[in-house]
């Protein structure tokens, strides 16, 4: 891994310091040619169009546009569908980050010992990092699908009656936490399990000498000390729970009744299902204040509490 | 951070033998019963893709096929392009991991060696993308790739990808952390920027490109929306799409699915057992504490 | 009278191509015979061609088009046998069995002649194949063949973006004798044949006949009443958990309301005029919403969702439920199902709310010529289609689906005859199509943006109504509300 992100650039003096010749100057922009054109090409021009997309309205075949003013964004504001997609998002975004977390934490603290076939449970932990969104979701169909599920297998076999877990307003959210819980285990538990072994092991040693017992030393030690990477974890997770599309495209559909219907299934089906482009444009938008305004609260609380960490 | 090479964390109590030996059992109950939540989904997955469909049902005897109908597999072939979805995926997932590491190491060795006016404001305009999630700029990129004609290509489910700011960071970082030293004596040889770039430099920042080839390739295998969105055709469907179309299997095939499941994930299931240090460096690159 | 809106779309297309007032001058005669050619046809310019008025007079029903081989809209799709080589694709929504039985049909097409190709791309769902052409028609590659839903059919007229059959039917001065008529007129709009009907269904019952008669119910249930009864059977005895299991389906709803005869849109089922409201918040409407309700609260029925699963249909397979209303298209994969299962599954018509006044709709797809094909391509697709819909052709589709076969003729022939006397379910969705009376409420309605009406009005009522426990009167009044503002924003929207 590469050192630490917040050290200043060293500047090398190797090369001219200060000025760049020319030759280096025409060097820099060749080098830096690709990059700039794909970025600018593909994320700056088409977040000021979609900006400028919101402004527009379209025919129902997503051309002819015409000029409504803010009305739109206003719109998307106060309709119920925006907002209720909103509020969805922040309850799976509840249901998954803590759970997320606590779950990768208390796995990498139990792999985080020498025992003997640890390797092969490290592995097990970390397998979820090998599926993807679409792999994910149809292997829960496998757990939770009411006729062929293995949950609702067992139900039945015990005399109850199955659960619709997906076409009920009370479970489908939970059914997708619990896809997204378990997608992301995988990576939770390797980052939280490096973070482990970057740890001091004399601290420990000390508490225990001091009569800590494991749980008072995993409160007292390991969580303040392991802070930074949870809070990372807590930043990455946050913001792909508000960017998660494939479950729910693949197991809900956003409904029944809406209650999975995430902000961007919300922005897709709404730009290339109901084809209302300024619409969508305008929900995005909003969707980047929102996610722009969470990576600074984030940023600003990370600052205080890495050094808290230190 | 191998994994044999961990050092323990809660060292098993030393008071006496017998005590340890109950830790012990229960850390290993524990351990087990985790593990077994943790691959319900998979064996599950893997179960009722080797049972025809009424074993399936079956429970509990499901649990544990008594008899195993490998014609899925060979069907799921039959009745999906699955084979050319993997292609596609593969292509697709490899050309954006070997576009992003190129200009990654091209702009961050500008950012970390080539000083010039306005560098730190071009470095920032770098770094503000990184908020701008691809779900933001979805409905303007999907008009670029139509005025480009570029939907339903493999240009279509490339290009947008072929750089990354966090790439960029992440090499710069690698390059900026080489001894000056080694740089001082790379001029005394006579070796310009790109000849220490090719060989002091990226040699060093190994460990970083070999993270970051990871990191893309996984992301890049795991798109969903994009693809989805851009591809029209088999030729073009990486495999997350064609799962897609698996899913709305019919009554008698939910087996087809599991077995489509299946397949698409053995690669990567693959690629983490072969490569599991590098896949975990790659994963942990991304959490660089700040 | 109800507004008579204008096609901007479609008046710039004849325009565009200068084939005059044909389509024009049948789209506002056809509006209101006592109106005279109102503002639209008075806004475009050629409005009064005298060839080209035509044969039929306007009638307020839909007839089968007549073909007019001296139309100009001939000129769109020469039908002459094909010269040159041509590939099409065709964009198709039929999954697993249904698509490999559309690309037996498509490789032997192939192979029986050497200069078309026809090369089938299956996109997912009806709504997910239309979305990816919507979202094509913007710039990218379109197919030359699309199949569509009938839900679609206002909306690809709307996108001006299609070549109405009834070119390439006058142009070959085709006949429609020996189709079943519904089948054509349902597809039909304004005297212009739109798609070519291909994949036919409607709704049958599905019933696990053993439980049904270890609940004592003797003949399978045809009314809404008579399934109450035999749930109330199944229940009580404790045959099954549930005695039918319902799903979020507007289409059932509409079948519903041409059973009883009724439109479901204004506009003479918007066929006459262009739809703008539904005409579901009344007697019938409320019928239908209270049994369901009813049926669920008291126990009788399960509901399970949206069915895009099938989760209705596997639940009739694991004996979760004795009965299940779905599509006849699941037939084949229903029986074959029901065999893994060790189930004797039964079929019976469509269930009506009350006295069968009309008929079942013409259900499920049929075959959109896009307009970005050159004269060649569409010369291919034209003898493509023809073959398609053949007899013999229709025969083995309906047989390895149980899509509805359209050919009068087809029945005759020994592999449906022979069918319908080894496995007689497969016949009940033809009688089901050919026993219903003709009129607009049976042809099913037109209503623009139709499948967004569907699913954000329509199947969130049928949700609040069976999950949030809504009255059936307010979830009514809220399907209708929200679909009429669905339809007014698609209308208004046209004109951008």
């Amino acid at each position: 891994m590469s050192g630490p992100v917040g050290q200043p650039p060293t500047s090398k003096p190797g090369v001219q310091a200060g000025r760049t010749r020319p030759r280096h100057r025409l060097l820099s922009l060749g080098l830096l040619a690709p990059s700039v054109i794909v970025l600018t090409l593909f994320v700056a021009y088409p977040f000021g169009r979609t900006i400028w997309l919101g402004f527009y309205e379209t025919d129902p075949f997503g051309g002819n546009r015409r000029f409504v003013g803010g009305s739109q964004f206003a719109g998307t504001l106060t309709s119920d569908e925006f907002t209720s997609s909103l509020w969805v998002t922040f309850r799976f975004t509840l249901l998954t980050v803590p759970t997320g977390l606590i779950l990768g934490l208390v796995l990498a603290v139990l792999a985080h010992q020498r025992l003997r076939g640890m390797a092969i449970y490290r592995t097990i932990f970390s397998s979820t990092v090998a599926t993807s969104v679409a792999v994910a979701s149809l292997m829960f169909l496998a757990v939770l699908s009411p006729s062929v599920g293995v949950v609702n297998q067992m139900i039945r076999w015990l005399g109850g009656q199955p659960i619709y877990f997906l076409q009920s307003t009370t479970w489908a959210l939970i059914a997708l936490a619990a896809v997204t819980v378990w997608q992301n285990l995988g990576i939770v538990f390797i980052v939280t399990s490096a973070g482990l072994q970057s740890l001091p092991e004399d601290l420990y040693e000390s508490a225990r000498l001091d009569g800590a017992g494991p749980i008072r030393r995993f409160f007292s030690i390991t969580v303040p000390l392991l802070s930074p990477t949870l809070l990372f974890g807590f930043v990455v997770l946050t913001i792909t729970s508000f960017q998660t599309f494939g479950q729910v495209d693949l197991l809900t559909q956003g409904g029944p009744l809406r209650s999975t219907n995430l902000i961007v299934y919300s922005i897709f089906d709404t730009a290339f299902r109901s084809f209302d482009q300024g619409r969508a444009a305008a929900q995005a938008v909003v969707l980047f204040v929102i996610l722009a305004l969470l990576s600074f609260v984030q940023f600003q609380a990370a600052k205080r509490r890495v050094f808290y960490g230190r | 951070m191998a994994v044999d090479t961990v050092r323990a964390h809660v060292v098993s109590n030393r008071s006496s033998g017998r005590r340890r030996t109950a830790g012990r059992v229960l850390n290993y109950a524990l351990l087990t019963g985790a593990a077994a939540l943790v691959l319900l989904p998979i064996y599950m997955t893997l179960v009722f893709s080797l049972q025809p469909g009424a074993e399936a049902l079956r429970f509990p005897q499901s649990l544990l096929p008594t008899s195993v109908d490998l014609s899925v597999f060979a069907r799921v072939f039959e009745v999906s392009g699955l084979w050319r979805y993997l292609l596609n995926s593969a292509v697709v997932a490899v050309a954006i991991t070997i576009g992003q590491v190129v200009t990654s190491i091209m702009a961050a060795y500008v950012f970390a060696e080539i000083p010039f006016r306005g560098r730190n404001l071009v470095f920032g305009g770098f770094m503000a993308t990184l908020i701008v999630p691809t779900e933001v700029t979805l409905i303007a990129n999907y008009d670029t790739i139509v005025s480009l004609g570029w939907l339903d290509s493999y240009r279509g489910l490339t290009v947008p990808f072929l750089a990354t700011a966090f790439g960029t960071f992440l090499l710069r970082q690698a390059f900026m952390g080489i001894p000056r030293d080694l740089r001082d004596a790379a001029n005394l040889d006579g070796y310009g920027h790109l000849g220490y770039l090719w060989t002091v430099a990226i040699p060093l920042a190994r460990p970083s490109i070999a993270a970051l080839s990871v990191f893309s390739f996984l992301l890049a295998w795991n798109q969903y929306l994009w693809p989805l969105l851009i591809t029209n055709s088999d030729s073009n469907r990486t495999v997350q799409i064609g799962l897609r179309s698996l899913a709305s299997a019919n009554v008698t095939d939910f087996n087809l699915i599991f077995a489509g499941t299946v397949i698409a994930s053995l690669p990567i299931f693959a690629l983490l057992i072969l490569f599991q240090k590098h896949l975990i460096r790659g994963l942990t690159s991304g959490a660089v504490k700040g | 009278m109800i507004r008579h809106f204008p096609r901007p779309r479609f008046v710039r297309l004849t325009a565009v191509l200068a084939v005059g007032a044909l389509t024009v001058a049948a789209c506002s005669s056809n509006g209101d015979p006592s109106s005279d050619s109102s503002s639209d046809s008075g806004s475009t310019a050629p409005a009064t061609s005298p060839t080209n008025t035509p044969a039929n007079t306007p009638t307020t029903l839909t007839e089968v088009p007549v073909a007019n081989p001296t139309s100009d809209l001939a000129a769109l799709c020469p039908t002459t046998a094909p010269t040159e080589a041509v590939t099409l694709d065709l964009w198709h929504a039929m999954p697993v069995e249904l698509g490999e039985a559309l690309t037996a049909l498509t490789a032997s097409y192939n192979s029986s002649q050497d200069l078309v190709t026809i090369n089938p791309v299956f996109q997912g769902s009806y709504d997910d194949t239309l979305d990816k052409y919507l979202t094509a028609l913007r710039g990218g590659t379109r197919p030359g063949l699309i199949q569509l839903e009938e839900t679609a059919t206002q909306l690809a007229i709307d996108a001006d973006s299609f070549v109405p059959m009834q070119a390439c039917v006058d142009s070959a001065d085709y006949s429609f004798e020996d189709y079943i008529e519904r089948t054509v007129t349902a597809f039909t709009v304004s005297d212009t044949l739109w798609p070519m009907p291909f994949n036919i269904s409607n709704p049958i019952l599905y019933a696990n006949a053993g439980m049904l008669a270890a609940a004592g119910v003797t003949a399978l249930p045809t009314t809404l009443e008579e399934i109450r009864t035999a749930a109330q059977k199944v229940v009580e005895t404790g045959t099954a958990p549930a005695g039918i299991t319902l799903i979020s389906s507007a289409w059932n709803i509409e079948q519903m309301f041409g059973l009883a005869d009724e439109p479901f849109a204004d506009g003479g089922n918007g066929r006459v005029e262009r739809a703008s409201e539904l005409l579901i918040e009344n007697a019938l409407g409320l019928e239908i919403f209270t049994w369901m309700q009813d049926m669920v609260n008291d126990g009788l029925a399960t509901f399970v969702g949206s069915g895009d699963n099938n989760e209705h249909l596997i639940a009739l397979a694991v004996g979760q439920a004795a009965m299940t209303v779905s599509t006849t298209a699941a037939l084949r994969s229903v029986k074959i199902g029901a065999a893994t299962f060790g189930v004797e599954v039964t079929v019976g018509p469509m269930p009506s709310a009350g006295p069968r006044a009309g008929g079942a709709l013409v259900g499920g797809g049929a075959l959109w010529l896009d307009n970005s094909t050159s004269d060649a391509e569409r010369a291919g697709a034209w003898d493509f289609l023809t073959w398609l819909t053949a007899p013999e052709q229709m025969a083995f589709w309906h047989a390895s689906t149980g899509y509805i076969p359209i050919r009068r003729s087809a029945i005759d022939l020994p592999e449906i005859a022979e069918l319908w006397v080894t496995e007689p379910e497969f016949k009940v969705a033809y009688d089901q199509l050919v026993e219903g009376r003709e009129t607009n409420a049976t042809s099913g309605p037109v209503v623009g943006n139709h499948s967004q009406v569907r699913s954000r009005a329509l199947v969130p009522a049928i949700e609040k109504l069976l999950i949030e426990g809504l009255d059936p009167a307010s979830a009514l009044a809220e399907a209708t509300t929200e679909a009429n503002r669905i339809i007014a924003d698609y209308t208004r929207r046209l004109g951008n």
